[in-house]
């Protein structure tokens, strides 16, 4: 029993022994794991490694080497076998049998040698031997461990670093490549416009290019493109690059002054080239009217006063302009005497009051003829000169010219034949001049805002009345009678073309308008209607010449010969026409009254027929007044045949003759449709060729030339120089612009004059195959025929 | 059909197969126990127990009927029935029987009816190859054009018109115009307006004009307006239905265009439009006229007309006699004509020679008969009359001989009337015109071509061979163009020149079987006359196809081929041994275009058909049509009601 406590005792001091070499194993862990820590922390964040990630780092390293410290051998291998091993190792005097401590059954040999081992064993428990052996506090592997990591780490940093290094450099490369084949574009866009201070008009800010300007006003663009390492300019219709200035914070401005419609785009630089950005804007430059005046009082273009009337007499007129009158003069030419003595003196005088009224400023002046130093006997002709504020250069406006005739008690001549006062003025529309305007303004229509299409139709409807007085002036209406001789027909006709049924081409064929017209009426009185017969301006078939009627016949033949004879006399003598002027003229009168009627209230479509109608009864008007008179004097005797032809040739130089009719290359017709056919023969796939491109340029300058007078044009030119620069009719963000072109195209292409040309079969089985056709059945039925009787 | 197996009276059964024997088994096993428990409850109340009994024997019955769905003899024989297009109204029980068809439908009506894929037929060649006799053809919808009833063989034809659609029919233009020509378009308006109930039948031997005659709530004017590629009314015309209109426009601009044409009305102020559709045309420039004048004397006729034709493309000589023998020539726009003397060769380059009667009777022998023999050979001769030819030395001049020209004091001016192509007689212009003392004496060989406003004639022709000559008494239309009226004037002569010169030889394309509308897919022939020609190209937006020609049967000059076009533009294009391209363009409807039409032509087919076909089929074979399954689900479904509602209502258990 005592030896067994003996080996208890042994067995229990190995115990604490085990506990003690553990606590210094574990103690050199944690001390190393610590040092790990540190070394790693330190090392991550000498090689700017992110601090968060450096700590975790290093604790990472840490807890590692914590977990295979523990589970390692070296801690494992710790117990009492392993302690009895080392004991008996380092202490010889144990004799190697410190292990029979294990043994709970000893021999009497073994029990005496565990006495014998025991006694020792106390004593050197005492004495402290044990604890020299046992494994010592050390920082070695945590050192080790943690140059390692070190190492790691820096090598990590370093290698990183280098990596680095070559990625920005490769990727710095890579960004420049980029950069390089970033395409140009507009990437935002801010256009500040300044219209003309005299407008009056506020400044405003607008983000879309196309432009819709009053003349004169200043554009500035503020712009930003997705490239910056490029120069750019700005273009106009006539081609030329015009710097844009960058800005500090890289956008890029431009300002001009804006006077003319039409377009314009930007262009970049690149290796002293320029190039242009796909696309292309407008710019409509509203034009400042010149004054309007009219002249309310007096209302007829001549006045008389009988020598004893009340000489003072009352001058209103109605002024008006887009944005101000700045001065309003009457010019006044007063004339002495008659014949060859007549002598003119010209004043200048000013109105007494003006009073602004809705529709324009009112002016106002009394006079009295003693007071223009007139007597009875003179003449004094004036009109009204208006001036606007437009800036730099004012415009004047003219009035019809009025005359002052005191009578000095005789009668009243007939003017003079052959004098024709110009009493037009220069605004004043004729009516060719307002079919003209309305056409083209149904052709616009799409181009216009409502309330611009609505201005102009109203426009219309004003001349339209204003050429509806003169006339009603002339025939006497209800103004009252008054010699108009001496007033040319503003019907617009100088003798050569017919106004053609052109652009708008709701050139409706009169006679199908005069059908709409009737039938609307119908149509608006409801119900189920026949077709009614409209009666047409044509001359009647047969009528009557009175002066071959018989007065002697009583059976009435003489008068229907006379109806149906057709004798017209000598054509060379004899109105052309069976109705006086006057009658043509109320007429026309008539249809204007109609048209006013539509164009005040925006209809310019219903308002055509009528405006063509009025034309046409004035033309008729102005035929009825022409008498062709036979030519009277010597008529010479007919040639002779055999005296024909005989003549001396010698002067003649050549018999023959080669000519070459060359139209003009830059006829506007010839021009449109050369350039309709480019546009729709240049597809998505195919590009312009060399003649088409030619073609489009004409075009181009065409419509911009017809955008002065028609700035709902310029988009449409636009359009062309977007087709040239892409070479073909693909082209981005159109929409639906090519078939607008192609509309707008056919619109003012006028009616084509028909052509000779030889007859050309039709589609349709022709007679030639038809003949032979019949031929082939005949053939057939023959050969049947034949082959029945055979049978 | 399937196979019949049983007959039993009028009533026929398909071949059961061996879960219908089950189905039934269980069946009469049901009723067994039905009839048991029945007879058990009710064995003291007689009444009720036979009224008991007898609700199952129905039932068994009506669910027996249900297993074996058996068929009804049919009296008419082998009866079909065939959904066409427009037929929108599907009442028919019978539309899931395999005797019901759909030709052509639309996706729309596949989702909308669900039709099985078995009842659709693509060519009606196929509906007699599903049945071999039909003794009764019940068609509904549009019908059928001709040639798909040529392919249909059938008995008895019943035939039910869909609504109308309305909008236009026989429509007829141009294709192809010159530019400066009139373009024309006419047709007819159909628009009927009826009430929802009534959709008359048709049967056979009915009159054609039934259809027509839908019954009309109420008529209206419409109105018919050609708008051009501008998007503009260019001309209007107000019509009633059932009404011819006629309306024409000078298209601008060369290349392919199309037009569209509009038929509405006003419903209170408000334009409602009824239907629009497209007409293509294709814009030409025209062939170059080579004109010769002769002139005895120069004037200002002449020199108009050179002026006018060569502005526009002509190619003029112009000889003016200044002594007996000599004359001046001057070319215009003909530096490469040679000759100028008046010879057979010079006469064979020229389209027409227009000439003053007074230098044609002075001509030689000769070259009178030089020119007379090329007339006959083609040349064309218009001839501005004047008093020569009716003088004494002149009166059996061939001239005079021709036009028989007398002396006519009682009218020295006319209104001029010319046939405006298409659209008959008009004047466009309230001028009078000099004209010469004279008259054409009346002779079968003279063709007036132009008239005063009392119908005498101002400008004659006569055939000479394949040539014309005329005579105009007309003096000095000069006029109209100092007048402003150059427009007239120019069609004017257009409209002579056109009917007078010589027939343009040329290489031509021809598109048979086709008046007006060119449908997408539909058969076309076209013919070129140029016998070295085996091939022509058609390209259209999408693709090029090449044509192979065969020499035409009919026309010994010509080739010919088939093709299909596609819907939209479409140009032949034919290139000569010299490089010379010719091209003939051409527009293509597609199917959702023109469906009034496309429904006139189809009823109208089907309505000839109906009226030649009155025979009555003879029954080869009795037919079997099927009884509805609905009658066995409802009788079933009542007596299960009724049974229950017995158990429920009087028996106490419960």
């Amino acid at each position: 029993m005592a030896d067994l406590d003996n080996a208890n005792s042994i067995l229990s001091d190995i115990d604490v022994l085990i506990k003690e070499a553990k606590k210094n194993k574990w103690i050199s862990f944690v001390f190393s794991s610590i040092i790990i820590f540190i070394t790693a922390a330190a090392t991550s964040w000498i090689a700017s490694f992110d601090l968060a990630f450096g700590i975790f780092i290093a604790a990472l390293a840490s807890a590692v080497f914590l977990f295979i410290s523990f589970y390692s051998y070296a801690y494992r291998s710790i117990n009492r076998i392993n302690m009895v091993d080392h004991l008996n190792r380092h202490i010889p005097e144990y004799e190697e049998s410190l292990q029979l401590v294990f043994n709970r059954k000893p021999t009497p040999l073994q029990l005496i040698q565990l006495q014998k081992i025991s006694t020792i064993f106390n004593a050197n428990t005492e004495s402290g031997a044990h604890q020299s052996i046992l494994p010592k506090f050390t920082i070695r592997f945590g050192l080790s461990y943690s140059l390692a990591i070190f190492a790691v780490i820096a090598a990590t940093s370093f290698f990183s670093n280098y990596l680095d290094r070559n990625d920005n450099l490769s990727s710095s490369k890579n960004s420049d490549t980029t950069v390089e084949n970033k395409p140009f574009e507009l990437l935002d866009s801010k256009v500040s416009i300044q219209p003309p201070g005299y407008t009056r008009v506020p400044s405003s800010n607008q983000s879309d290019l196309n432009l819709e300007v009053l003349d004169g006003s200043k554009i500035e663009w503020l712009l930003s493109f997705s490239r910056s390492d490029a120069e750019y300019f700005w273009l106009g219709t006539d081609g030329v690059a015009h710097a844009l200035t960058q800005k500090p914070d890289g956008s890029w401005s431009y300002a001009v002054e804006i006077n003319e419609t039409g377009f314009y785009r930007f262009a970049y630089k690149v290796n002293d080239r320029i190039a242009n950005l796909p696309e292309v804007y407008t710019i409509e430059v509203v034009k400042d009217r010149i004054p309007k005046i009219k002249i309310q009082e007096p209302v007829r273009s001549l006045v008389e006063f009988a020598k004893n009337d009340p000489t003072q007499f009352t001058i209103t007129a109605l002024i008006n302009d887009d944005y101000g009158i700045e001065q309003v003069d009457i010019l006044a030419s007063v004339a002495k005497g008659s014949g060859e003595a007549v002598k003119f003196r010209d004043k200048q005088f000013k109105f007494d009051t003006n009073e602004a009224t809705e529709k324009g400023a009112v002016y106002a002046k009394t006079w009295s003829l003693p007071e223009l130093e007139m007597e009875p006997g003179d003449e004094v002709y004036f009109h009204i000169k208006a001036k606007d504020n437009k800036q730099p250069r004012a415009q004047w406006g003219k009035s019809s010219s009025i005359i002052i005739r005191w009578l000095d008690n005789k009668v009243v001549e007939t003017t003079a034949e052959g004098i024709q006062i110009r009493f037009i003025p220069e605004y004043f529309r004729s009516q060719r001049q307002i079919i003209i305007e309305t056409e083209q303004l149904i052709a616009d229509r799409a181009d216009l805002s409502k309330d611009n299409f609505e201005d102009k139709s109203r426009d219309l409807g004003h001349s339209q009345s204003d050429l509806k007085e003169k006339y009603g002036q002339y025939l006497g209406d209800e103004i009252g009678e008054g010699p108009g001789e001496q007033f040319g027909l503003a019907d617009g006709y100088h003798g050569g073309e017919d106004v053609v049924h052109g652009e708008a081409s709701a050139g409706i064929e009169q006679s199908e308008h005069e059908d709409s017209e009737h039938h609307g009426s119908e149509r608006e009185n409801g119900g189920a209607e026949q077709h009614e017969e409209h009666v047409d301006e044509k001359p009647e078939v047969g009528h009557l010449h009175q002066e071959m009627v018989d007065d002697s016949d009583k059976s009435g033949a003489s008068e229907l010969i006379a109806r149906f004879a057709h004798n017209h006399g000598s054509v060379e003598v004899g109105a052309l026409s069976k109705r006086d002027p006057k009658t043509w003229m109320k007429m026309a009168v008539h249809e204007m009254w109609q048209a006013e009627l539509h164009l005040m209230l925006s209809e310019p479509e219903k308002a055509l027929p009528f405006e063509y109608k009025a034309y046409d009864y004035l033309k008729l008007a102005r035929q009825a007044e022409r008498i062709y008179v036979k030519r009277l004097g010597f008529e010479p005797p007919p040639v002779k045949e055999d005296r024909r032809l005989t003549g001396e040739l010698d002067k003649i130089l050549s018999y023959s003759l080669s000519i070459t009719d060359k139209r003009e290359a830059d006829n506007q017709n010839d021009i449109i449709q050369n350039g309709f056919t480019s546009i729709n023969r240049a597809t998505s796939k195919k590009l312009l060729s060399k003649e088409d491109r030619e073609h489009l340029k004409a075009l181009s300058k065409l419509m911009l030339q017809l955008s002065e007078t028609r700035p709902a044009l310029i988009s449409h030119a636009a359009t062309v120089e977007k087709i040239l620069t892409f070479g073909n009719t693909r082209l981005t963000a159109c929409g639906n612009c090519i078939e607008k072109l192609n509309q707008k195209l056919w619109q003012l292409m006028s009616n084509p004059v028909s052509r000779p040309s030889p007859i050309v079969l039709d589609s349709e089985l022709g007679p030639e195959p038809m003949n032979s056709y019949i031929n082939l059945i005949r053939q057939i039925d023959q050969s049947e025929a034949i082959r029945i009787g055979k049978e | 059909m399937s196979d019949i197996f049983f007959t039993i009276g009028n009533m026929a059964f398909a071949k059961p197969q061996l879960v219908h024997w089950l189905a039934l088994l269980f069946v009469i096993v049901a009723l067994m126990i039905s009839c048991r428990a029945a007879l058990e409850r009710l064995s003291k109340q007689n009444r009720r127990k036979w009224l008991l009994i007898g609700l199952n024997l129905i039932a068994f019955i009506a669910i027996s009927g249900f297993i074996f769905k058996p068929l009804w003899k049919s009296t008419e024989g082998q009866v079909v029935t065939l959904i066409t297009a427009s037929f929108s109204e599907l009442k028919d029980p019978l539309k899931n029987q395999p005797d019901f068809l759909w030709y052509k439908p639309t996706n729309q009506q596949v989702e909308e009816f669900q039709i099985n894929p078995e009842q659709i037929i693509l060519a009606p060649e196929q509906l007699n190859l599903r049945f071999s006799k039909i003794d009764k053809l019940i068609v509904r919808g549009d019908g059928l054009n001709a040639d798909e009833w040529q392919s249909i063989n059938a008995g008895k034809i019943e035939y039910s018109s869909p609504q109308v659609i309305p909008g236009f029919v026989n429509p007829q233009w141009r294709n192809q115009v010159n530019i400066g020509d009139f373009f024309s378009v006419s047709g007819e308006v159909s628009f009927s307006l009826l009430s929802k109930s009534s959709h008359p039948e048709v049967k056979s031997k009915t009159d054609k004009s039934t259809v027509s005659k839908n019954r009309l709530v109420k008529s209206k004017i419409l109105k018919v307006e050609l708008i051009d590629p501008a998007g503009q009314v260019v001309a209007a015309n107000d019509v009633l239905d059932g009404e011819y209109f006629e309306l024409e426009h000078r298209p601008k601009l060369l290349g392919n265009h199309i037009y569209n044409i509009e038929l509405s009305r006003l419903v209170k102020n408000v334009k409602e439009i009824i239907a629009t559709e497209k007409i293509g045309v294709s814009v030409v420039k025209q062939i170059g006229l080579n004109l010769l004048i002769l002139q005895s004397s120069p004037s200002f006729e002449t020199k108009q007309l050179q002026n006018w034709a060569a502005e526009n493309g002509a190619r003029i000589l112009v000889k003016s006699q200044i002594s007996k023998d000599r004359f001046i020539t001057r070319k215009i726009n003909f530096d490469d004509l040679k000759q100028n003397d008046l010879s057979r060769e010079l006469f064979e380059k020229m389209d027409l020679v227009l000439a003053d009667s007074r230098a044609l009777v002075l001509l030689n022998s000769a070259t009178s008969e030089t020119l007379l023999e090329a007339v006959k050979n083609g040349l064309g001769l218009m001839v501005l009359a004047d008093y020569s030819q009716m003088e004494k030395a002149h009166t059996s001049h061939w001239l005079q001989d021709k036009f028989n020209l007398v002396n006519d004091e009682s009218h020295d001016s006319a209104q001029v009337y010319w046939s405006n192509d298409n659209a008959g007689l008009r004047s466009q212009s309230n001028l009078f015109l000099p004209r010469v003392k004279a008259k054409f004496n009346k002779s079968s060989k003279i063709q007036p071509m132009a008239f005063s406003s009392e119908g005498e004639a101002l400008v004659s022709s006569v055939e000479l061979g394949k040539g014309k000559i005329a005579q105009s008494l007309v003096r000095e239309t000069a006029r109209w163009v100092t007048r402003g009226e150059r427009a007239i004037y120019s069609h004017y002569w257009q409209s002579l020149i056109r009917q007078i010169s010589r027939r343009a030889i040329k290489i031509q394309i021809d598109l048979f079987g086709v008046k007006s509308i060119l449908s997408e897919n539909q058969r076309v022939r076209v013919c070129i006359n140029d016998i070295d020609s085996s091939s022509l190209s058609i390209s259209s937006s999408t693709n090029v196809q090449r044509i192979l020609l065969q020499a035409s049967k009919s026309n010994s000059r010509s080739n010919c081929g088939v093709f299909w076009p596609q819907a939209g533009w479409s140009t032949i294009l034919h290139k000569d041994e010299k490089d010379n391209v010719i091209s003939h363009s051409f527009y293509s409807a597609s199917t959702n275009q023109w469906k009034t039409q496309r429904q006139y032509s189809r009823m109208n087919a089907s309505l000839d058909k109906v009226e030649s076909n009155s025979q009555l089929a003879t029954l080869s074979k009795p037919g079997f049509l099927p009884i509805s399954l609905w009658w066995f689900w409802w009788i079933f479904i009542s007596c299960a009601s009724l049974l229950w509602i017995e158990k429920k209502l009087f028996d106490e258990s419960s």
